[in-house]
């Protein structure tokens, strides 16, 4: 009784397991037929001549379609105002709904190595030349090639407001910007918007941060660790502005804003911006830093990097 | 496993087969032999234990039904469901594995997985919920089960549960109970059972001790297990218990019976095959793009989910349910309620029509349908009476038949005077059905019959009995003649034997020959047109023999104990004859019109009854169900005659087919009608026309009828005769019990087909757009135009409403006039409709959608020449200060802020040339000039859905929540001219198909 019904069972899983095959090789077949039927040299359902036709037909409502596009974008290009968007300022999204126009800050040398994203992480060797790889050796040359390529505009001397600050200590290109020497000049800058100019501000005397700025002229600019942490190993930080060097603070001038777009743009506008010289960091410790600056409608936000910017300094061996 | 369900489908093949009983045949003594029992003592309570023991309880035993979680995953995880699972999964894949590979990971695929999760479950319960209520088919048969039922053991009779009864007891039946096992009746006192329950015909039976016929349900010594004594009561010996009985068997089947797939759940595996075959391919070549680009195998194999995803069309699974809903609420208003959504579809592509007779086809009421006396045929059409009325009035004849008919009447109308205010043909009646009909009638033509019936008072009667055949009473009459009057009414052939001279032209004379043939012609006459016949006869009794106060003796005779007993004080022969009533069940009123569009529609009707051939025969010519003009006899004859058009086929025939002889029969004859079949046989003509690939539609009332009904792609149950059983194992049930609502059912099936392939065109148009954006991003490395939430935003906001619109759409030409739709060429969704909406009307909207891009993006900016490329610069955190065309230094934040405001555009976009796409879905071939505006919600939902893009983009909060920025108002202009190039090229596109046909656009693009 037993083996009757086993082999009952055995059967019916062989008759299923054949059911399925059958029905698999149907569908198979099928599928074959489809793709290419012999019978009718039909390849997807259709033969060669229906073929060419739907793809004629697709080529022409392409066209057609391709062509209205192109026409209708053209028109409305070329409607659109030379030197400046139609949107600026408050009309333009650098206005959102948790973002008062405001404009970023942003740092130099920033670049990208291999097929990685860009990044905000500047790591610095010394030139003891034993120790060191040549992958590292070659980043260092890369911050200073990345800081001569943006300060070429500045020696267009033709320039109506040229932007010159005359005493910058070891941030030049001579002295390799200090990133031989493991004291790193980083130049901070404000982003460009048509139309913007900061007010100064009476100086925020509760904010610790700022309260250190009071006395600077001008918009004050500075930088410091992110956490308590950072700043102790940050060290001493000194500041090449326009209006001369400080330990405390950087600055702006006023002067030189609004940017007034691609009108600028011809003249080759110079736009400001602050050396910082970080003199003495802690090595083989990541540090973060944060520059704000501060204006009166320039509002700080942290993680938007409003009005701020944070990188990371590395230091690879003590000089 | 295997096994159980080779031994069920071995069970399930045996109760296909008529049940086995010749109870009925045997003389009772035989009976109490077989099962050891005998009338007086009946079983001892040992042996019925043992008997018990061995047969088990005498209940339906339930079937294993599905568990409910099971019933519910099956709506969670079937079909379409799959599809959308299966996205959802990888969409969460593709999120882990960015997750753990990109250090800025976006959470669109989370959402997106989400979204995809919520709309299978949400669809999931709404259509389990749908399902939940129409399957309890077990639970209706336990309403057929007594509660209490009274047997005779050791000689004493008690009440016992009736699960206990077994094969050999003796049960005590009274008025108002079920019968709780079959029986074979032993003594009846004016026992009428109501088989309703079984057969569906509500007339209610007389059943006695004779053996009258063959046939189980027909024979008179037979009472079945949950059926209903109206009247009477009887003893009766138990032949069958619990799932052997009758109605056990057929309760049985009817829950084994699994049925295919629905023909709608075919087309929508098919559009799944295609949808997910595309989406694959295009993954597939984008993805080995994207590795020739340059990206990383992670990268490319979340760029090849996304975009698989991205063609998973979310909303259609909700759009589909809720079309069908909705169709399903406009038929119930018709009277036609459908409790399985996918069975709307069905019907409309229904190609068979398998109908019952009694209830469907005809009014289920009995009716005086002709006349004959003075040698003429009259048909008592109350009209033709009215035209003829002076003849009828000056007519001895009528006059005299009118009175027997009157008074040989034991009908009465209900005694309440609401009721008797009513029209005469609307009137409660109680009684006999034919009794009700002359009663009726006679009402109607004469007048208050009641008050006639009064002055001719009743002096004493015999009822009619299926042994005597006839019926008599004696009157005293107001006609001044004193001698009593004999009225005599009953079967023809019975009462002709009794009858020596007849009564035409106001003259009695002898019934001889010549008149006898006269009789003969008249009778065949009235018999072919399928009516049943009624003779009636008089006699005056001679004053002398019966003088006024004679005692007439009817009680003598007792015709449930002796029926062959026929001895009264007064002659039954010698009577003079008047004329034939005939009557018929006649066919409602507006069924030969249907059955006529039925035809012009392409769908063929086979007519299943258990009535006799020449009643089906007669009621299936009146309805046009068969068109020929042969003779019944000439039909019967054509069963085998493969060239006939039509044919008539008795239940016993059909018994000695093979299925060959059976696919041939129905093959080849296109008018066929099944008389006296049996519910097993039903259920082999059903299975017959399905192997032959066609869709069945069944209609039945009776539980004899569930197993075909079940079987049937489309069971159609009657809504107000119909048993319960029938009801739930039905698809649709008519709620007027009027065929011609079937043909409503029908034309909406077929129109929402027709409106099902505009719905899926139209959501599929958006696919491209919302597609194209992702793959430009991809290969230009240009910002994303178009963000998953947005996409979400279409798919199952906007899109939502108008693409349910779409089931509002009136047909665009008389779908009734074709045939239905060849489930093997006409699918839903074709190549040459993804080709349509994606290739035509989906690329048009994406360049709508990347027109707006552009100018939004030049207009802040980023001229298109500064786009291309920028990808990778735009999305880094790192950069906070990216130049656009005007030298403007945009951080991250901002970009992102104009890439949101970019997505609101794009989705604003798609949602304006949505507009023109949905009216350009509205009609497959008409211009839409000619379709018309008149869908007034499909108008509501292109305000609609404009309303919540303005919602979504402008109110504060909901568009931080859906990531959108509000718009500048001169970008909502923007897409205009692509809204009408949509409108103006498929207008142009359905001209040319109108004007030439069959050119390559036709072939190519009309879906």
């Amino acid at each position: 009784m037993h083996l009757k019904t086993k082999s009952k069972q055995r059967r019916s899983i062989r008759e299923w397991y054949q059911d399925f095959r059958s029905t698999i090789n149907k569908h198979l077949h099928t599928l074959g037929n489809f793709i290419y039927n012999q019978e009718h040299y039909e390849i997807f359902g259709r033969d060669g001549k229906r073929w060419s036709k739907l793809a004629a037909f697709y080529f022409c409502f392409y066209v057609v379609l391709g062509g209205f596009f192109c026409l209708y974008l053209s028109i409305f290009m070329s409607l659109l105002p030379l030197h400046q968007p139609r949107y600026i300022g408050n009309d333009s999204r650098l206005t959102s709904r948790n973002n008062p126009l405001s404009p970023g800050l942003s740092f130099r040398p920033q670049t990208s190595f291999h097929l990685n994203d860009v990044q905000t992480l500047i790591s610095l060797s010394s030139n003891d030349k034993e120790n060191q790889k040549e992958s590292t050796n070659d980043k260092t040359e890369i911050y200073i090639k990345n800081l001569d390529e943006y300060l070429k505009v500045y020696n267009n001397t033709q320039s109506s407001k040229n932007f010159t600050i005359h005493d910058v200590g070891d941030c030049n290109s001579i002295n390799h910007y200090g990133y031989k020497n493991g004291k790193p000049c980083i130049l901070i800058k404000i982003n460009k918007l048509i139309g913007f100019i900061p007010e100064v501000n009476r100086t925020d005397v509760d904010n610790k941060h700022e309260s250190e700025c009071i006395g600077i002229p001008n918009i004050p600019v500075r930088c410091m660790g992110e956490y308590l942490f950072d700043q102790e190993m940050l060290g001493n930080v000194i500041y090449y502005s326009e209006s001369g060097s400080s330990d405390v603070c950087g600055s702006i001038d006023i002067k030189h804003f609004p940017y007034n777009g691609k009108k600028n743009r011809n003249n080759v506008y110079q736009a400001p911006y602050v050396w910082v010289q970080f003199q003495n960091i802690t090595p083989y410790v990541l540090i973060s830093v944060e520059c704000r600056i501060f204006a009166a409608n320039i509002f700080y936000d942290k993680i938007a990097q409003r009005g701020s910017i944070r990188f990371q300094l590395y230091l690879n061996k003590k000089i | 496993m295997f096994r159980e369900k080779l031994t069920t489908r071995k069970n399930l093949e045996a109760l296909k087969h008529e049940i086995d009983l010749d109870e009925h045949k045997l003389s009772i003594n035989e009976v109490y032999r077989r099962y050891g029992t005998s009338p007086a003592m009946g079983l001892s309570e040992e042996r019925a234990s043992v008997i018990l023991e061995r047969d088990g309880p005498n209940d339906l035993t339930p079937i294993r039904r599905t568990p409910e979680i099971v019933r519910l995953a099956k709506n969670m995880f079937g079909g379409f469901a799959m599809l959308l699972w299966i996205g959802a999964v990888l969409c969460f894949i593709a999120h882990f594995l960015e997750l753990y590979t990109l250090d800025d990971p976006q959470y669109d695929n989370m959402y997106l997985g989400i979204a995809l999760a919520s709309v299978i479950i949400i669809t999931g319960f709404f259509s389990y919920h749908q399902q939940a209520k129409s399957s309890k088919i077990m639970e209706s048969f336990k309403y057929l089960v007594p509660q209490q039922a009274c047997v005779v053991r050791h000689g004493k009779s008690r009440n016992i549960n009736p699960d206990k009864i077994v094969v050999g007891d003796i049960v005590e039946i009274q008025r108002g109970n079920r019968i709780p096992a079959d029986i074979r009746i032993i003594r009846a006192h004016g026992l009428k059972v109501d088989n309703s329950s079984l057969t569906g015909e509500c007339e209610p039976q007389v059943r006695g001790i004779e053996y009258t016929n063959d046939d189980i349900l027909e024979t008179r010594n037979l009472a079945f297990f949950g059926t209903f004594a109206v009247e009477g009561s009887c003893i009766g010996v138990v032949i069958r218990t619990g799932d052997k009985t009758f109605i056990g068997r057929i309760a049985n089947l009817t829950a084994g019976i699994e049925r295919g797939h629905t023909p709608i759940a075919v087309e929508i595996t098919h559009f799944i095959r295609i949808i997910t075959i595309i989406a694959v391919v295009v993954g597939v070549i984008f993805c080995i793009c994207s590795l020739f680009l340059g990206y990383t195998y992670v990268e490319a194999v979340v760029f090849l989910i996304s975009i698989i995803v991205a063609q998973v069309p979310e909303g259609l699974l909700a759009t589909v349910t809720v079309c069908l809903t909705l169709t399903a609420q406009r038929m119930a208003r018709k009277n036609c309620l459908v409790k399985n959504l996918e069975a709307i579809e069905t019907l409309g592509s229904t190609t068979v029509i398998c109908t019952d007779k009694t209830g469907t086809l005809t009014q289920n009421q009995m009716t005086v349908a002709h006349m004959w006396f003075d040698n003429h045929i009259i048909d008592s059409d109350i009209d033709a009476f009215h035209t003829q009325s002076n003849y009828i009035k000056y007519s001895h004849c009528w006059s005299a038949l009118a009175r027997c008919a009157t008074l040989c009447n034991t009908a009465t109308f209900t005694d309440d005077p609401n009721n008797l205010s009513k029209p005469v043909l609307q009137r409660q009646c109680e009684g006999d059905a034919s009794e009700i009909a002359i009663l009726k009638c006679m009402e109607d033509i004469t007048g208050n019959v009641s008050n006639y019936r009064s002055i001719n008072s009743k002096v004493c009667e015999v009822q009619f009995s299926s042994s005597n055949r006839y019926q008599l009473s004696i009157h005293s009459t107001d006609d001044n003649d004193e001698r009593y009057l004999l009225v005599m009414k009953g079967a023809p052939e019975k009462i002709i034997k009794n009858c020596s001279t007849i009564y035409v032209d106001g003259c009695e004379i002898e019934f001889n020959q010549f008149w006898k043939t006269q009789y003969e012609t008249a009778f065949k006459e009235l018999s072919n047109h399928g009516e049943r016949v009624l003779a009636f006869a008089d006699y005056r009794l001679p004053l002398n023999k019966y003088p006024r106060g004679y005692e007439f003796d009817c009680d003598t005779i007792n015709f449930h104990v002796n029926p062959y007993f026929e001895h009264f004080n007064f002659p039954t022969d010698g009577l003079r004859f008047l004329g034939l009533i005939s009557l018929i069940d006649p066919p409602r009123v507006n069924v030969a019109e249907a059955v006529q569009k039925c035809r012009s529609a392409g769908i063929r009707l086979l007519m299943i009854t258990g009535d006799h051939p020449l009643t089906a025969a007669a009621i299936a010519r009146y309805t046009g169900i068969i068109t020929d003009q042969d003779t019944t006899e000439q039909l019967i004859e054509n069963v085998f005659d493969n060239n006939a058009r039509s044919c008539v086929i008795h239940g016993s025939t059909l018994k000695t087919m093979n299925s060959i002889q059976l696919d041939n029969l129905i093959k080849y004859h296109q008018e066929i009608v099944f008389a006296r079949t049996s519910p097993q046989q039903k259920l082999i003509i059903v299975e017959t026309c399905q192997r032959l690939g066609e869709i069945v539609a069944v209609t039945g009332d009776g539980v004899n009828d569930s197993p075909a009904l079940k079987k049937a792609d489309i069971g159609i149950a009657m809504g107000i005769t119909g048993s319960d059983v029938s009801k739930q194992a039905s698809d649709m049930i008519l709620l007027d019990d009027n065929f011609a609502s079937i043909i409503t059912g029908i034309e909406q099936g077929r129109i929402i087909f027709d409106n099902l392939k505009k719905s899926i065109c139209y959501t599929l148009s958006s696919k491209i757009p919302e597609l194209s954006p992702f793959l430009l991003y991809m290969i230009f490395q240009i910002p994303l135009p178009l963000g998953t939430i947005a996409i979400l935003c279409i798919d199952l906001g906007t899109d939502m409403l108008p693409a349910i619109s779409l089931a509002y759409e009136r047909a665009e030409s008389d779908i009734m006039k074709r045939p239905p739709r060849d489930a093997k060429t006409e699918h839903l969704a074709t190549d040459r409709l993804i080709s349509m909406s994606y290739g035509q009307l989906g690329m048009i909207q994406a360049g709508g959608g990347f027109f707006v891009y552009t100018i939004v993006m030049a207009e802040n900016g980023f001229f298109p020449s500064r786009l291309f490329g920028l990808r990778k610069s735009w999305d880094s955190r790192s950069i906070n200060d990216l130049e656009d065309s005007y030298g403007q230094e945009w951080t991250y934040e901002q970009r992102k802020a104009l890439e949101d405001t970019c997505h609101t555009a794009f989705f604003v976009t798609v949602v304006i040339v949505q507009w023109t796409v949905l009216l350009c879905c509205k009609s497959r071939r008409n211009s839409l000039f000619r379709q018309g505006m008149s869908n007034h919600v499909l108008n509501m939902s292109i305000i609609f859905e404009t309303l919540l893009a303005i919602l979504i983009s402008y109110t504060p909060y909901i568009n931080r929540g859906l990531m959108m920025y509000p718009l500048k108002l001169h970008w909502w202009f923007l897409p205009l001219p692509f809204t009408l190039l949509v409108l103006i090229y498929d207008e142009w596109r359905k001209w040319i198909i109108r004007k030439y046909p069959g050119s390559i656009i036709d072939q190519e693009t009309s879906y």
